[in-house]
């Protein structure tokens, strides 16, 4: 513990150094020339962090209560847009109300994937688990290939640049605050995604299903001594977590075109979340896609050229090396 | 039977596995030939894999930054320096190794274990392909083609009109590496190992330095898989980042001594029999499917759609893969007493 | 003469739970103390300290005179103290006699030796049968077997035994009391935690009672059965149990 905080404060001071080296001068006047960049970034970031909470608080349970690393967590993802897309392109259901829809169907598709195939292997070595996810992965990224070819798709809401009223306040879209601009559909993808987080906690903490989840991830043993029916649990996290990755998707299908390989990104940035929030954390996933959010965005501004997430990878690294067990802990 | 003889006892298994090998360029056609190189090639990396992964226990899911290391340096350093990549291979495996026991070292250092050690590995590759993708140096992501020569040359690893030499190199660099593997499970680099992965505390009572050999064994594992990369990069004549350090490298490295066996000296042979052909066979399959399933015809994504639905059915079917799968059908056969016969 | 092992003000902390105490004890060379206590006495915890599994809040440890505080376990082993383990944790997939063989290299490094070694050591346990077995087949009394025979492959000085006999039948528990009869004529020293009485009362040259980490009483065995704080201690727990 001591050598870890120890070594927290050795990076701090070469940071203080290497910014010392630089000139504080020069700093400011960085900071003055890119503040508008810098405040762009960080509401983006912060916006799109939300989202990043949903997916991760999906991935987030299923790690919790099954001790899974889910690689097909972003293939699912990916098949929550194809499907979200599909429901718009030919039906025109608007991908708000197929939040509900898409969510229910991943749900569904969830509990068969952790029937059929997580399940069989729950006595398996925990490496099978793992391949046999990333088995699922590549079938299900191959299989999207095939159904919709490599070309990126892509959805406009038709209401996009709308004025919305509340009440008396009328709002102008794209929304233009402290000197950044905000699009309704990002905007409206935090809001769901936050609204739905809550919900969830909510669900955990109050229902009997979600004290069942939850004690289920602390002592597996345990909760099944006081007659907690582990198979259904397992059944019903999986789901569950899917099922948020669903909800995730046709919240971002409106800012972002999906193609077949869209969901790894996703996928690697939330297993850096869980590991930074704390495996099996609720808290810790939202708080975790809030920091991974401006941490990706910000990376840009500070090393620019550079991907995006280069910086997600640091900020990883140094969370296994100091902080293994995440911001918050584990607390499910 | 002591140490020696039991060694002597190894090496001549593989002597009798390796020297028919020698013959398959003479006997095959082109197609096969190649079909062999990747079979090799792909057991070569597993073994290495394994060394650290089935041994040591200390899963892996991030073997392409040594792989990628290997494959960089020998193309860089022939580039830049004209260096024989025979040289830098031997670069790059002590480059990979130095880089392996300083990750593993401040990874096991703050007691990042099991599935986190497995995405930190994977964090770890992944930066080095986005960095990679961002240095001038090595072109970027555009990637870099190391010329081709008129000829053979034994010299620059670069082989124009005999293919099978490729073969030769191959199947040595897989003796090598199997050697290298009989050695550990026989001396006590091995068997620490294991007991390593079996009980860290126990292992530590007992007197095994855990933290040191832990490096050892990613040391040892990364410098072998390195020099698999160089050997991609002079076979292939060309290297990028996503070619040198993508997850796709990772998990075809760590896939045939899991189907193979993990912690046995065949399975990543076995594996690599098995997946190596398979690969190549459902690539053949949509290439000219049967007249039933005509429409798959060319369609990209189809190979590897039934490569991924066969690996879940094989992990699915044989959990503990085909050496340990063969093993039990072999104890169920002949009769003897329990656990009899010692795994070699 | 130095004691073989000298704990002095030893104490460690979780957190707010203080499970050593401010122990001072001294092993003599060839001895067999007895490490007696009520569960949760801190027992197990204070072979932890003295086999570096876990680091000292506070005092120091010394062995043949040399301070081992902090030092980590593999090297207190190579100095030539080796324990067991309460839980036993045999390396499962590794056969009895590959067990038994890792911690013979300590002391013999070509691998003929060891072998040659922890051979030796298995007949003597009477593991003989299941040699070549996975460790994950034997029953508790023989993985019990197996912690003491590993432990004794590294050839140590001082044999920490914790609970050795918890969970075998009164002759196989006899067995195992002969067992270390015979291992201390071979001039180990040892310091064994055990809850059945009779053994412990019958091995040891002196026993040591823990209570709530703090050590109540260090005397011949016939003293110590007679000591009231140790009736006490013994007595209000199962006061408490019976009570339960
Ligand atoms: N690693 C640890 N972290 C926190 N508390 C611990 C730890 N190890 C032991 N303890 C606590 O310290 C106290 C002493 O435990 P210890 O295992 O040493 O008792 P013991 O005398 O060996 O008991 P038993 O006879 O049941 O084996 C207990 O309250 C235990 O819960
Ligand atoms: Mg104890």
């Amino acid at each position: 513990m001591d050598r870890r905080l120890l070594g927290l404060f050795g990076g701090l001071a070469l940071l203080a150094l290497v910014g010392l080296g630089v000139g504080p001068t020069r700093i400011e006047a960085w900071f003055a020339a890119n503040s508008v960049v810098l405040r762009q970034a960080m509401v983006t970031g912060l916006l799109i962090g939300g989202v990043y909470g949903l997916v991760a608080m999906g991935l987030t349970l299923i790690f919790g209560v099954l001790d899974i690393i889910n690689f097909a967590h972003g293939a699912l993802l990916t098949v929550g847009m194809y499907l979200t897309f599909l429901l718009y392109d030919r039906f025109g259901v608007d991908p708000y109300l197929a939040v509900p829809l898409v969510g229910a169907a991943l749900f569904l598709f969830g509990g068969l994937v952790q029937r059929l195939i997580i399940h069989p292997a729950r006595n398996a070595p925990p490496h099978n688990q793992l391949l046999l996810t990333l088995g699922l992965a590549l079938f299900i990224e191959n299989a999207l290939l095939v159904a919709f070819t490599a070309t990126p798709r892509a959805i406009r809401l038709p209401y996009e640049r709308d004025p919305i009223g509340i009440g008396p306040l009328v709002v102008d879209f794209p929304l233009r605050i402290w000197g950044t601009t905000i699009t309704l559909p990002k905007l409206a993808a935090f809001v769901f995604a936050l609204l739905l987080t809550g919900a969830l906690s909510l669900l955990l903490q109050h229902t009997d299903l979600g004290k069942a989840i939850r004690a289920t991830a602390q002592d597996r043993v345990g909760a099944r001594l006081v007659g907690v029916d582990i198979h259904r649990i397992h059944l019903v996290t999986f789901g569950l977590g899917t099922a948020c990755v669903g909800a995730a998707a046709a919240l971002v299908l409106p800012f972002l075109s999906v193609d077949p390989q869209v969901g790894n990104t996703f996928n690697i940035t939330a297993f850096v979340i869980v590991v930074l929030g704390g495996m099996g954390s609720i808290p810790g996933a939202l708080l975790g896609g809030l920091l991974i959010g401006l941490t990706q965005e910000l990376s840009v501004v500070f090393a620019p050229g550079s991907t995006k997430l280069l910086g997600v990878f640091l900020v990883f690294i140094l969370a296994l090396l100091f902080r293994p067990q995440g911001l918050l802990g584990r607390r499910l | 039977m002591n140490h020696r003889q039991r060694l002597l006892q190894d090496y001549a298994r593989l002597a009798a596995v390796a020297l028919p090998l020698l013959a398959v360029p003479f006997l095959v056609d082109p197609f096969l030939v190649s079909l062999a190189i990747l079979t090799l090639y792909w057991a070569y990396l597993g073994n290495a894999w394994n060394i650290m992964g089935g041994y040591a226990g200390q899963f892996s899911f991030g073997h392409a930054m040594f792989y990628g290391i290997g494959a960089y340096t020998s193309t860089m350093l022939l580039l830049r320096f004209q260096v024989s990549p025979w040289l830098g291979m031997l670069a790059g495996a002590g480059l990979a190794a130095l880089f392996g026991a300083g990750a593993g070292y401040l990874l096991f250092r703050f007691g990042v274990r099991g599935h986190f050690f497995a995405l930190g590995t994977f964090a770890l590759a992944e930066m080095l392909r986005l960095i990679a993708a961002e240095t001038e140096f090595i072109n970027r992501s555009i990637g870099v083609h190391i010329p081709l020569i008129r000829g053979d040359s034994w010299w620059r690893l670069q082989f124009e009109r005999t293919q099978g030499n490729y073969y030769f190199v191959i199947l040595g660099l897989f003796v090598l590496g199997m050697a290298v593997t009989i050695g550990l499970h026989r001396s006590h680099l091995g068997a620490y190992f294991q007991a390593i992965r079996e009980n860290e505390e126990a292992a530590a009572a007992l007197g095994v330095d855990v933290l040191r050999y832990k490096v050892y064994a990613v040391a040892l594992s990364a410098a072998l898989t390195a020099m698999g990369g160089s050997f991609f990069a002079q076979y292939f004549l060309f290297i990028d980042p996503t070619l040198a350090f993508g997850v796709s490298v990772s998990v075809q490295i760590l896939l045939r001594p899991i189907v193979g066996g993990v912690g046995t000296v065949w399975g990543p042979l076995v594996g690599a029999l098995l997946l190596t052909p398979l690969a190549e066979l459902t690539r053949a399959f949509v290439r000219t499917p049967p007249p039933s399933l005509e429409f798959l015809r060319g369609r990209s994504g189809v190979d590897v759609m039934i490569y991924g639905a066969l690996l879940i059915l094989v992990i699915l079917f044989i959990p503990d893969g085909l050496v340990g799968a063969g093993r039990r059908l072999w104890g169920r056969l002949s009769p003897g007493p329990r656990g009899g016969r010692r795994p070699s | 003469m130095t004691p073989l092992l000298a704990v002095q003000g030893l104490s460690k902390q979780f957190g707010g739970l203080v499970a050593v105490q401010d122990v001072s004890l001294e092993l003599a060379e060839g001895e067999i103390l007895g490490l007696i206590g009520p569960n949760g006495a801190g027992k197990t915890t204070l072979f932890n300290l003295i086999s570096g599994a876990l680091a000292p809040s506070q005092g120091r440890i010394l062995f043949a005179g040399q301070e081992i505080t902090g030092l980590p376990p593999h090297r207190i082993c190579a100095l030539g103290i080796a324990r067991t383990f309460q839980i036993a944790r045999p390396f499962a997939r590794l056969s009895v006699l590959e067990n038994v063989r890792i911690g013979a290299f300590l002391r013999h490094p070509h691998p003929d030796a060891a072998e040659a070694r922890a051979r030796e050591i298995v007949a003597r346990m009477g593991l003989d049968p299941y040699r070549d077995v996975p460790a994950s087949a034997l029953t508790t009394a023989g993985r019990k077997r197996l912690e003491l025979a590993r432990a004794l492959a590294t050839g140590p000085r001082l044999l920490l035994l914790d609970e050795v006999m918890a969970g075998l039948t009164p002759t196989e528990s006899q067995e195992f009391v002969a067992l270390v009869r015979q291992i201390r004529e071979e001039g180990i020293t040892l310091l064994v935690i055990e809850h059945v009485m009779k053994a412990i009362m019958s091995l040891s040259d002196r026993v040591a009672v823990l209570h709530h980490g703090e050590l109540i009483a260090v005397d011949p065995p016939d003293v110590v059965a007679r000591d009231p704080r140790v009736i006490e201690a013994y007595l209000g727990e199962e006061f408490r149990a019976s009570a339960a």
